[in-house]
């Protein structure tokens, strides 16, 4: 499969160093540009990951492309016709400024450095502040999952049509089953590395609400993929075996990783448990297991993110190795390299694509989108044991799909399951959602916080 | 187009086991090569060659690493080499440079000219024939000659620091000299190569003008607009801030991104404009903020990212396309580069009076080729001047000339004259023997209590304090930057030490300041005591306790230990205790000298064990030097515990007794066992030292 990725992947027409040095190009200007939303972002009251965003999308086709922004004459410097010429593209200050062949790379960048922001979150994460909160988890977990499917074979019916499912009345028309199983897919997502973001821009997320609703999202981010499996399997035509293999699969990996990996490296690091300090070698022995994690996470269809996280939570003496490494690698990450991660899918966002037909349509999909997960979030998490206002926050936060919901509406879009209609409401969904977790976050804590000093 | 979201996550999956399998393979030849006593970057560079076709031949490779996750591999190696490319710059202090000299300038200049002459000349004349064209496209000789010089030029600075740095040769003159001659090298060598390039580069001879101005505006904008911006604006709001804030990392980096696409647009390298903007770091007052920079940068780049730069080149390099013709070029490419090297540095090292073996030993050290030679020779294949036999040949030159530079610096530079030659250097530096206290520090923020201690000990008139600063966190320096972290948390050491050197120099005394990180503390106390024929050392408690017990094993003169609460100028007088052995005279001998020096009253207590008449006839003695003291009848546990003492003096067998509860500092004496003092002597000596100088 890699092979016939590779062609789309890596398109020619660009001497390699030109593709570096356009990666570099492009880094600094996602930079500048991220630090200068992120600080617009805190001065409207949102969190700074939301600018970011935002910074992303401002930079993609949405608002330069060349719907908008026609560029005729290219500057020569930036070679456009020579970058554009094996994909065809139009000359536009996005595709010229970042060209597909940069893309690519920047995408492997922000990769990374997704892998190890959520390699981190995982460390940080407290088991001994999850004691008692088990059940609530799991509750929040699996509903914020079922209520989205159940809601999305409600509303199924209503979308499956012209407007919003691929390649309608041709043979390749997608089932019903398969377009409702995607709707659900992109319904139930939950963005843990951007709701983790908010935790920390509002420093809870070493809290116990914090640990709750972290160990909630990953188990959300898991049962979510899987659920993408599925629709992609059904769409297409895949054998019921080949879906059980998926989860067999995915058990197999978390049974590696927590009763073979974990006790190995616990070994490895026995001089550090003892209090040595983080040797060069060590270092590298974690971060190969982190990298390999990754890896066999994306086989097993759960997603890189989800493969640096549970690399975190099997690593050994967290709590000072959370500290050795913050020092070693949260700025770079979070500072540098994670706003290339969340610039990278705005830039593959384009709003011009959207037209009036489907906005009833969308405007429905994006409503039982916040109220499956909020409304899903509080309900489950009551009836698992958390309180009210514990529930309403682990809702909230729930409900914050991020940019990853693009994701899942890109593997819809390319198996052919949904309309570039029904995507681009994946993504209003994506910022409508994401934005509103700043604000509803803050009434959401004062609450919970008020309900905390009554009792 | 765009790509589908999920393709690039499998593709970048996949990424991530290459790069798994690279940091694995990376460590363990590291660990390997470390072990035989190499630098551990060579094990590195040589698993990347094994990674590639020479070992492991071309299917293997292919399956290994998949061909489309290539331009992805190469990506994540060019940005870790514009992050290490900058610490290399950062670590280039140009202003030390300037200030090595003459000498360092000409070892720099021959051994730069020499190779690069013949480099030029012969292997350019000889082996064009056979590499003159490259992936079908013919070179021209005047670039393939003068690529071929510059490659001879290289000089790894990391390597040779690190090398220098195990062998302890920055404790002479010739370390430092070697570290200016490197970094000129380095310096020399990336300008030629933006040159060389820009000649290979230029359709015609009109446009090399063009290239080589926009370096020097390039160079001029650095030196004079960036520099003095960032030391205008960004280096106070470093300090205002006290820490690296994430918008001065983000304005750090975009600055860097910037330069480096800069270099790239005018043609040039880009990995030119990472080094240049690294070495154009303003240098004052900024030692801890790129301390803090390369600590933040290093494990993301320098463990993670560098290592796949060594595959990227590995992957080129194929031994296995060499055959028996290519036998005889081969070795006249390694002769040429380190006759180059070795005869161009250690001739002028000669001419400028440096001993034979020093100079030999120059010459060996500048033929470390290392990284910056891999850089280059990467440069070239891209800029297609070089062939792959061509290229394969140049990374076993740089691998062979790094690997002998250890074994064979140890054969023209053993260690007994290492030893010997350390030695001399400190002896010069600390000059004739005073009447000498050496104050051993760990923590050079918490020096206070010990330094007051240490100036009412020593004699005002001819005293001279030597203090030392001796850093615990070196000891496991694999994953801190090598000399650029050391180095910076020496600067910020001696930047703590100075209320202290101001300290005592009010006071009238010498002051000597060093600090240095060892991993043998007691080992670098005792050669310091030893050298500077110090007459008693005065150890800080924050000293780890086995660096206090092997210092006290043997020692060359007396040694005081400071214990007990951290408190300094309390009223009161001097308690010592008295138990007739050495160690009590010696403790008789520092209160004298300490209570001269502050006016303080003596009291002295008499242990059950104690000879008789012990205390008596100290107090006699002491009344003759002017001193009151008294002597008391009481355990010294309810003297101090209740009594004002300003300081208390034990002998070495209360040792165990730790700080007895006192709520004044306690010193804890060893007299040193051999040839040692009987009282009358040591005090005469303290009477000796009040009568004034006559300077």
């Amino acid at each position: 499969m890699l092979s016939v990725l590779a062609q789309a992947a890596a398109p020619t027409g660009l001497p390699s160093d030109q593709v570096v040095a356009f990666v570099i190009l492009d880094i600094a200007i996602i930079l500048v540009v991220a630090r200068l939303l992120g600080m617009l972002a805190l001065k409207v009251g949102q969190p700074r990951v939301v600018g970011e965003i935002v910074g992303g999308i401002l930079l993609g086709p949405s608002l330069l492309g060349p719907t908008i922004f026609n560029w005729g004459s290219p500057w020569k410097v930036l070679a456009c016709d020579r970058a554009l010429a094996p994909t065809k593209g139009v000359g536009s200050i996005t595709t010229c400024l970042f060209p597909p062949q940069a893309r690519t790379g920047l995408g492997l960048i922000g990769q990374i450095a997704l892998i190890l922001f959520m390699f981190l979150v995982g460390i940080e994460l407290d088991w001994a502040l999850l004691k008692g909160k088990v059940t609530g988890i799991i509750s929040v977990g699996l509903g914020v999952v079922l209520v989205p499917l159940g809601l999305a074979f409600a509303i199924g019916p209503t979308l499956y049509g012209k407007t919003f499912t691929a390649a309608w009345g041709t043979p390749a028309q997608p089932s019903k089953t398969a377009f409702t199983l995607m709707v659900a897919a992109m319904l139930s997502v939950t963005a843990f590395p951007v709701a983790v973001r908010i935790l920390q821009e509002r420093k809870l997320d070493r809290s116990q609400m914090g640990a709750v609703t972290i160990a909630a999202a990953a188990l959300v981010t898991i049962l979510m993929f899987l659920l993408v499996g599925v629709a992609r399997g059904s769409a297409s035509h895949k054998s019921a075996g080949s879906q059980v293999a998926r989860v067999v699969g995915l058990l197999v990996y978390l049974a590696v990783m927590l009763l073979v990996v974990k006790p190995l490296l616990k070994k490895f690091a026995v001089k550090y448990e003892q209090g040595e300090g983080l040797t060069g070698t060590l270092f590298a022995v974690l971060m190969i297991t982190t990298l390999a994690s990754a890896y066999a996470a994306d086989r097993v269809g759960v997603n890189v993110i989800v493969g640096g996280f549970i690399a975190g939570v099997v690593m050994p003496s967290r709590e000072r190795l959370a500290k050795d490494m913050n020092a070693r690698l949260s700025d770079i990450t979070i500072v540098i390299f994670l706003p290339i991660f969340l610039a990278f899918s705005g830039l593959q966002t384009d709003f011009t694509k959207l037209t009036k037909a489907a906005t009833g349509g969308l405007a429905l999909f994006i409503v039982v989108g916040i109220a499956s997960k909020w409304l899903g979030g509080i309900a489950f998490g009551k009836l698992g044991g958390l309180s009210w206002g514990e529930s309403n926050v682990v809702g909230v936060l729930m409900n914050c799909r991020g940019l990853l919901v693009l994701v899942v509406a890109l593997i819809a879009l390319n198996e052919k399951v949904i309309s570039p209609q029904l995507q681009v409401g994946g993504v209003l969904m994506a910022l409508i959602t994401t934005a509103m977790t700043g604000p509803l976050m803050g009434w959401a804590i004062a609450r919970q916080n008020r309900a905390a000093v009554e009792v | 187009m765009i790509f589908a979201a999920q393709d690039l996550e499998s593709i970048a999956a996949r990424t991530f086991l290459c790069m798994a399998i690279i940091l694995l393979v990376g460590r363990v030849f590291g660990r390997v090569f470390s072990r035989l006593g190499q630098p551990s970057v060579l094990g590195e560079i040589v698993a990347g060659i094994c990674l590639g076709p020479s070992l492991l031949g071309k299917g293997l490779v292919d399956d290994l690493f998949p061909v489309e996750v290539r331009p992805f591999l190469r990506v994540i190696a060019e940005v870790g080499l514009v992050v290490f490319m900058f610490v290399v710059g950062l670590e280039v202090d140009l202003a030390s440079i300037r200030r090595s000299g003459r000498a360092a300038a000409a070892i720099s200049f021959t051994s730069i000219l020499f190779p690069f002459v013949l480099g030029a000349s012969i292997l350019g004349t000889v082996l064009y024939d056979d590499h003159k064209i490259v992936e079908g496209e013919p070179v021209k000789h005047l670039s393939f000659a003068l690529f071929i010089g510059v490659s001879m030029c290289a000089t790894a600075f990391p390597i040779l620091a690190r090398i220098l740095a195990e062998r302890r040769m920055f404790r002479i003159p010739l370390g430092t000299l070697l570290i200016a001659c490197a970094a000129i090298d380095d310096v020399a060598a990336f300008s030629i190569l933006a040159v060389v390039l820009a000649i290979a580069a230029s359709s015609g001879v009109a446009e090399v003008p063009l290239q080589i101005g926009g370096l020097v505006v390039f160079v001029l904008v650095l030196a004079f607009v960036i520099r003095p911006l960032l030391a205008r604006f960004f280096v106070p709001r470093y300090h205002a801030a006290g820490r690296m804030t994430p918008d001065l990392l983000a304005v750090l980096f975009i600055g860097l991104l910037v330069a480096v696409w800069t270099t790239h647009e005018m043609g040039l390298a880009t990995l030119l404009g990472a080094f240049l903007f690294g070495a154009a770091m303003p240098r004052e007052n900024t030692a801890g903020m790129f301390h803090e920079v390369v600590e933040r940068v290093e494990g993301i780049s320098v463990t993670m990212l560098l290592p796949v730069f060594f595959v990227v080149t590995g992957i080129g390099v194929n031994l296995r396309g060499l055959d028996a013709n290519d036998i005889g070029p081969a070795l006249l490419i390694l002769a040429i580069a380190c006759i180059g090297k070795f005869v161009g540095a250690s001739v002028a090292a000669k001419a400028c009076g440096i001993s034979n073996r020093q100079s030999m030993a120059i010459g060996v050290m500048m033929n470390t080729r290392g990284l910056a030679e891999l850089v280059i020779l990467q440069i070239g294949r891209d800029a297609g001047v070089l062939d792959q036999k061509m290229f394969t040949m140049l990374v076993l030159m740089a691998v062979l000339t790094t690997l002998m530079a250890g074994p064979v610096l140890k054969l023209v530079y053993p260690d007994r004259w290492l030893e010997r030659d350390i030695a001399e250097a400190d002896r010069a530096a600390l000059g004739d023997a005073k009447d000498r206290v050496l104050v051993a520090v760990a923590d050079a923020a918490a020096t206070a209590r010990t330094v007051a201690l240490a100036r009412m000990m020593t004699p005002a008139a001819r005293g001279e304090v030597l203090l030392t600063h001796l850093p615990l966190a070196s000891a496991t320096p694999e994953l801190g930057g090598g000399m650029l972290a050391d180095l910076g948390a020496v600067a910020e050491a001696m930047r703590s030490l100075d209320a202290a050197r101001l300290d005592l120099a009010g006071a009238g005394l010498g002051v000597i300041v060093t600090s240095r990180p060892s991993v043998d503390p007691a080992g670098e106390i005792l050669h310091q005591a030893e050298v500077g024929a110090t007459r008693i050392i005065l150890l800080d408690e924050n000293l780890p306790e086995q660096v206090i017990t092997a210092i006290l094993v043997d020692p060359p003169c007396d040694v005081a230990t400071v214990d007990g609460p951290n408190v300094d100028g309390r009223e009161g007088a001097i308690v010592v205790e008295i138990d007739g052995t050495a160690d009590s005279e010696l403790a008789i001998e520092l209160a004298a000298r300490i209570a001269l020096a502050s006016s303080r009253s003596i009291e002295l207590v008499e242990s059950p064990q104690s000879r008789r008449n012990a205390a008596e006839r100290a107090s006699s003695a002491l009344a003759e030097l002017g001193l009151t003291a008294t002597v008391a009848r009481a355990d010294i546990r309810t003297i101090i515990t209740n009594a004002s003492a300003a300081l208390v003096l034990v002998p070495r067998s209360r040792r165990t007794g730790a700080s007895l509860g006192s709520a004044a500092p306690v010193i804890v004496v060893a007299a040193i066992d051999r040839d040692r003092p009987p009282l009358a002597q040591r005090l005469a000596g303290v009477a000796a030292l009040q009568v004034p100088n006559e300077r």
